[in-house]
């Protein structure tokens, strides 16, 4: 149902095709902006130049993302990589806690070597469990950041 | 499409998209560095443009919104570059000395009005004027609705008139 309010409008609107009015006005205007710029030489060296580092900037970008992507998936083909570290580490404190370990029985042979050794190596235990469950958690990080990448790739 | 293949692409608008930068932007450097943007946000954008479906309009939309960003921004900042009217640049070899220099200064008259009206009807009136954008286009382009784009035109023309006639520009008289 047409309303008042849109009558007005449409009547308004439909102003903009009475050409009569601005016959004069309109003829001038294309006029006047049918007139041509030229670039000026500087402008057209600095546009030059400034696509080239962009594009040179993209480039650099699409490489970097290339490489992320690539680096991630050769953690997810050989986990070892990083997992190795991991493995140094819980092999050095090992040895730390077994030295310590024979330590103490040599020093204080007896049941309260016993219980030296014994604390020892409930101490070892504990860090072996918190190890793997760290080493859960850092491939399931992998897969994440994995599928992330693979991502972004597809959009690229 | 690479940055020479771009470049290739670009001369054959260059002309055009930097004249429409310089109707819209008030003074040279703005006017560059409007054509600076344009170009640059084109060239990321090139694999959008299609060579089938007037890629002019494309780099002329592009243009438009780009400066009605920095409108946007500039009106926000007290240091807005001073403006100064641009030399228009008239070459009609069939024109006498004296007609070039009527036409060249009614030029600079009309385009000193124009560069008095509000930006939201400044910047549809020059599309329609400059590239005889239709009423879709410019809507399009300026990511109104094409009603708005009506209203604004035909507030814009009646403003534009009003105020040649009141300067007496060109033989218009009120």
């Amino acid at each position: 149902m047409d309303t008042g309010s849109n009558k007005n409008t449409d009547r308004r609107f439909n102003k903009f095709d009475e050409f009569d009015e601005f016959d004069k006005m309109d003829e001038d205007m294309r006029k006047i902006f049918s007139a041509r710029y030229d670039i000026p030489p500087q402008l057209r060296e600095n546009i030059h130049a400034a696509l080239l580092a962009k594009s040179r900037e993209m480039e650099r970008e699409i490489e970097r993302e290339m490489e992320q992507a690539a680096q991630v998936a050769q953690t997810r083909q050989n986990p070892q990589n990083d997992l190795g570290i991991l493995a140094y580490v819980i092999i050095i404190f090992s040895l730390i806690g077994s030295a310590a370990v024979l330590y103490g029985i040599w020093a204080f042979s007896g049941i309260f070597a016993t219980v030296i050794f014994g604390i020892l190596y409930g101490f070892t235990t504990v860090f072996v469990t918190v190890s793997g469950l760290a080493t859960a958690f850092l491939l399931d990080n992998l897969d994440k950041m994995d599928k992330a990448k693979n991502e972004k790739m597809q959009t690229i | 499409m690479d940055a020479a293949e771009f470049e290739n692409f670009l001369t054959l608008y260059e002309k055009d998209i930097y004249t429409f930068c310089r109707y819209l932007a008030k003074n040279q450097q703005a006017a560059e560095d409007l054509y600076q943007e344009t170009v640059l946000f084109a060239f990321e954008k090139r694999d959008d443009i299609d060579a089938a479906r007037n890629p002019k309009s494309f780099l002329l939309a592009v243009a438009a919104g780009k400066w009605k960003s920095i409108v946007r921004k500039a009106s926000r900042r007290a240091n807005i570059a001073p403006e100064f009217p641009l030399e228009p640049n008239i070459i009609d070899t069939a024109q006498t000395p004296a007609q070039l220099l009527e036409q060249k200064e009614l030029t600079a008259n009309v385009i000193a009005v124009v560069n008095r009206l509000n930006e939201k009807l400044r910047i549809p009136l020059i599309l329609h004027y400059y590239n005889d954008f239709s009423i879709e286009e410019i809507a399009a382009a300026l990511e109104i609705p094409a009603g708005t784009v009506k209203s604004r035109l035909h507030k814009a023309r009646k403003t534009l008139k009003n105020l040649l006639e009141k300067e007496g520009i060109n033989g218009y008289r009120e």
